[in-house]
């Protein structure tokens, strides 16, 4: 069992032999444009609030066409009911002043009763006009008709009364108003079937409103209900729609991994079929070097070109592996502090000195690239010391304006403008340096490195002064540490 | 001196580190994979088997592996790794020894570490987290 296990992770092992521990998962970022399926969500969400507003301004107009019904039913009604009970009043008056009239013997009192009259007709003549225009039920115009030409009608017999009282023929004018008193019943009648009309409309007036409210309360109803139906349905579309985008993008995110890895294999595979040969042709050294004699520079040349082959096959393995590792993150001053101990034989070497004095952070970058990258530029920095000048390297790093930037700086040569705007070029070489070993991918792999973690390496340089390169890398989003540092 | 095995698919390789560790005074035999390894190591038992990772037929670890399961005493010779593989550290911590260059390497480094391998005969051991797996 233990055997077999071994074997799997063997095969694991050489099989991904290209992947790093900080090579897990893949740099997928949803894309900010506006992607098909986006579109259509908003699309159905605004169909969606479209349908409530067209719902909700149905609504709103059959509210007022209801309140509109209700105020013309009351109205009428109302107005109806007022002028008819009035003109009863009034119709009820003139038959007790005619009385009084009868009743009473002084011409005096008679004149008086008889401008009261007057004014009396008058006033049943004005309520009449009112009244009429608004005989509009069924039924209640005939009534009206009928009751106004009997209220005419009644002028002449009445007329006569009063003119037998006036001679005070009592007896004569009582007889023609007793006559009379079936016509004021039946008139009596007619204006109480006027209020009765008038007061069905109302009831059939309400019963049509209640209705039409049933019917707007269905209506929303039903709205409602098929705007919730639209809502699931749309949903339902709509989680399809971004499953189907989620799923296309998990599946690019997949073949761009696989691509990775297989050109993390294939970069893999190159470096140890030309490693092996160099392992050859560097054992070959050994009984070369008993065979030529002292003094010839062949074994020296032999060595460089080795040297340098070494060199181009370890910074194309660095450049291509940086894409695989761009996840997780460090904190500049540990990465820094290791590195420190590896980095002093080399400083040693060449009398320099090293200065460390780096802020405590959490940034963006694995651990693997910036170790790469900060060895790179200290490496940089004394492999272009200036000659008689013992190299002095500074490393310091702080946050700044919400970002963490670490700089190295030198006393060493230094750039031309010229070759500043284009020292992070892959395998470019300055004419001035091209005499110091380098594969000219030394600081391309440093920009790659800033760029793939999400920022950026700028230089400030003096010629024949020194050179600042400053790595510029996002914060991680939760820090864990404080502001803390090394240095010494 | 000592009796070596070289196992390497690399027959120019092969043929120079012979020539080289023969200069030394060793005896060395060459394998040019790890089923001719295997062959060799039962014809006679080396007492350090220098040993590339990824070959063809049978790779490095595998052989190794093997030597572990036949339980003939195979298990207890010093394996030192040579390859050109990139992780040859994490791979060399699975087959559980301390020896291991990558290539390219020098003659001198190659002698250094044959010479310590010979003298502490440190026999494979599995790493502890693969043990810890079972």
């Amino acid at each position: 069992m233990q055997g077999w296990l071994r074997v799997h992770r063997l095969a694991d092992i050489l099989a991904g032999g290209a992947r790093d521990d900080n090579d897990k998962g893949s740099n997928d970022q949803p894309g900010r444009r506006m992607t098909p399926s986006r579109r259509l969500v908003n699309l159905a969400f605004a169909l969606v609030g479209a349908g409530v507003l067209a719902a909700t301004l149905f609504a709103t107009a059959q509210t007022r066409s209801l309140q509109d019904g209700a105020r013309s039913i009351a109205e009428n009604m109302l107005a109806s009911v007022r002028l008819v009970g009035q003109l009863e009043s009034e119709v009820q008056k003139k038959r007790i002043l005619v009385d009084d009239h009868i009743f009473t013997k002084d011409a005096r009192a008679m004149t008086a009763l008889e401008a009261q009259l007057a004014a009396l007709d008058a006033q049943i003549s004005t309520t009449m006009r009112s009244y009429h225009p608004w005989a509009t039920q069924p039924g209640e115009r005939t009534t009206w008709d009928r009751a106004r030409s009997e209220l005419a009608a009644l002028d002449g017999p009445i007329a006569a009364a009063l003119t037998f009282s006036r001679q005070n023929r009592d007896a004569e004018a009582r007889q023609v108003m007793d006559a009379l008193g079936l016509r004021f019943a039946g008139l009596d009648q007619d204006l109480d079937q006027l209020i009765a009309i008038n007061d069905r409309a109302a009831t059939a007036s309400l019963a049509q409103l209640s209705m039409v409210r049933f019917r707007l309360t269905m209506t929303l109803l039903g709205l409602g209900l098929a705007a919730l139906l639209g809502t699931a349905v749309l949903r339902r579309w709509a989680s399809r729609q971004i499953a189907r985008g989620e799923e296309e993008m998990l599946r690019s995110a997949r073949v761009l991994e696989a691509r990775n890895r297989e050109l993390d294999a294939f970069a893999g595979r190159v470096a140890h079929d030309i490693r092996s040969p160099l392992a050859a042709i560097k054992l070959a050294m050994t009984p070369l070097q008993t065979k030529i004699p002292p003094g010839d520079r062949t074994l020296g040349i032999l060595e460089r070109g080795i040297g340098r082959m070494e060199a181009l096959v370890e910074d194309l393995l660095a450049l291509a592996r940086i894409e695989t590792q761009t996840r997780g993150h460090c904190d500049p001053a540990s990465v820094v502090a290791e590195l420190e101990g590896e980095l002093a034989p080399r400083m040693e070497a060449e009398k320099g000195v090293l200065r460390v004095s780096v802020n405590h952070a959490e940034v963006s970058c694995s651990e693997g690239l910036l170790r790469q990258a900060v060895t790179n530029l200290v490496e940089n920095a004394v492999k272009y010391h200036r000659p008689e000048v013992a190299p002095e390297v500074d490393i310091s790093g702080a946050t700044s304006n919400g970002s963490y930037d670490l700089r190295v700086s030198d006393n060493g040569l230094g750039m031309s403008t010229e070759d500043a705007g284009r020292v992070f070029e892959p395998f470019y070489r300055s004419p001035r340096t091209q005499d110091r070993p380098g594969t000219g991918l030394g600081l391309s792999i440093v920009s790659r490195v800033a760029e793939a973690s999400g920022g950026r390496l700028s230089v400030e340089t003096k010629l024949g002064q020194g050179s600042t390169f400053v790595v510029h890398l996002p914060l991680a989003e939760s820090p864990r540490l404080g502001e803390g540092g090394t240095g010494h | 001196m000592a009796d070596l095995l070289v196992v390497d698919d690399d027959r120019d390789l092969g043929e120079l580190m012979v020539s080289l560790l023969e200069s030394q005074g060793h005896r060395v035999r060459v394998g040019r994979n790890g089923r001719e390894g295997l062959a060799l190591v039962a014809e006679r038992h080396p007492e350090l088997v220098l040993l590339d990772v990824d070959m063809p037929f049978l790779t490095g670890p595998e052989m190794t592996y093997r030597m572990f399961l036949r339980d003939l005493g195979q298990e207890t010779i010093p394996i030192v790794l040579l390859s050109a593989v990139r992780n040859l550290s994490e791979v060399a911590r699975v087959v559980g020894t301390p020896y291991f260059l990558g290539k390219p390497y020098d003659f001198s480094s190659l002698s250094r570490l044959v010479a310590r391998a010979l003298v502490e005969r440190q026999a494979p051991a599995p790493a502890r987290a693969e043990r810890d797996r079972r």
